[in-house]
């Protein structure tokens, strides 16, 4: 399970070189906002055939691909769909505009919705069940509150219900849950805080938009040894008294259950995914 | 194909290369390099834009071109997008 996916912006061919080597578990490169107007089919051009040349070894990678609006839309699918490339992210969700991307994009890409609208929010429900190549939901905070006319803060109010929102659709459908990027690059007890949190509600992963955030996010995603520690007690012993045919029982003067022990268990499986 | 106005593609930035295309009185292909590694691949990186610019039916133009370090893809993904800025 990936933790972290870092933007690359396609027109720059020395970060397109080293993303290979950086630790973030995906990589997005970013066809749309990180590339000016005047370099988009340049980094197009650039982005195909470091993609025909280079090996990103085990780095899943994403492509950002323009609007469905936009003039670059069907060029830049057609990029997304290189055997390398695992999947798309489609910018401003919405049922239109992933409509445009299910008609071209191959059927064996992934597609992350990047929610960024009101309007993408309020879709939710039937995005998430459109199609099985949507694999997970990504919130654009800056794009959201600017769609909303609200200034973006750090304490994040503006964006509260979407990110709930996202996460629990996510959580419904089984998709991946990914946080918006954290855009005070230096502040990263800051960015160590804010994993934390969407962690707590459910949040699989962030988007880092600076190499140098990656580690602070894997760092921060980190289970407490202690709480694996106590996850795999549970799992054993209530594994051990199931054969038993008993399905409640104290633990150190804890109450375990089916639903403590689903919860347990989860905790290690995803800890174990999320271990490279 | 002639180059008949002046287009440029690329960055000056490391790992990238900065290609100019520009229309030549003298009909014929031109490429003036400068490179931190002119010494090393000068040679290599003018046989790769000299064959870029064939491919894509070029047969007259000056090509200026400024080199920090881009490997072969790079170099033919600049080339290919001055090129592409001609049409």
């Amino acid at each position: 399970m990936n933790r972290s996916y870092l933007f690359i912006p396609a027109s720059n061919a020395g970060m397109i070189l080293s993303s290979m080597v950086l630790d973030a578990d995906a990589i997005i490169f970013d066809l749309e906002d990180g590339v000016a107007l005047n370099q988009k089919i340049s980094a197009r051009t650039l982005l195909q055939h470091s993609l025909d040349t280079l090996d990103f070894l085990d780095k899943t990678l994403y492509v950002r691909i323009n609007n469905a609006s936009s003039d670059f839309f069907l060029e830049d699918v057609i990029c997304a769909n290189h055997p390398k490339v695992h999947g798309v992210v489609l910018p401003k969700a919405e049922i239109k505009s992933l409509e445009a991307c299910l008609k071209v994009l191959d059927p064996s890409k992934t597609i992350l919705c990047l929610i960024e609208s009101a309007l993408g929010v309020i879709q939710l429900p039937q995005l998430c069940q459109m199609s099985s190549q949507v694999k997970g939901l990504l919130l654009g905070g800056e794009d959201l509150s600017a769609d909303c006319g609200v200034e973006r803060t750090q304490a994040g109010h503006e964006i509260d219900y979407a990110r709930k929102s996202l996460v629990m659709h996510a959580k419904a459908f089984k998709l991946m849950a990914i946080d918006t990027p954290f855009v005070n690059i230096e502040d990263h007890q800051g960015l160590r805080e804010e994993v934390k949190y969407v962690a707590s509600m459910g949040y699989d992963a962030k988007v880092a938009i600076n190499p140098r955030q990656v580690h602070v996010i894997h760092e921060a995603l980190k289970v407490d040894p202690l709480k694996f520690k106590e996850a795999k007690m549970i799992v054993e012993a209530f594994e051990k008294h199931r054969t038993q045919g008993i399905g409640v029982f104290n633990l150190n003067g804890k109450m375990i259950d089916e639903p403590v022990y689903l919860k347990a268990k989860h905790l290690i499986e995803k800890e174990e995914r999320r271990t490279p | 194909m002639n180059i008949t106005q002046t287009t440029q593609a690329g960055t000056l930035e490391s790992n990238d290369i900065l290609v100019t295309l520009k229309p030549n009185p003298e009909g014929t292909i031109e490429i003036h390099l400068q490179s931190v590694v002119l010494k090393q691949f000068g040679k290599q990186i003018k046989a790769i834009i000299l064959s870029t610019l064939q491919n894509h039916g070029i047969t007259s133009c000056l090509c200026e071109c400024e080199d920090k370090g881009a490997l072969d893809h790079v170099i033919i993904a600049r080339v290919e997008s001055a090129i592409q800025r001609q049409l």
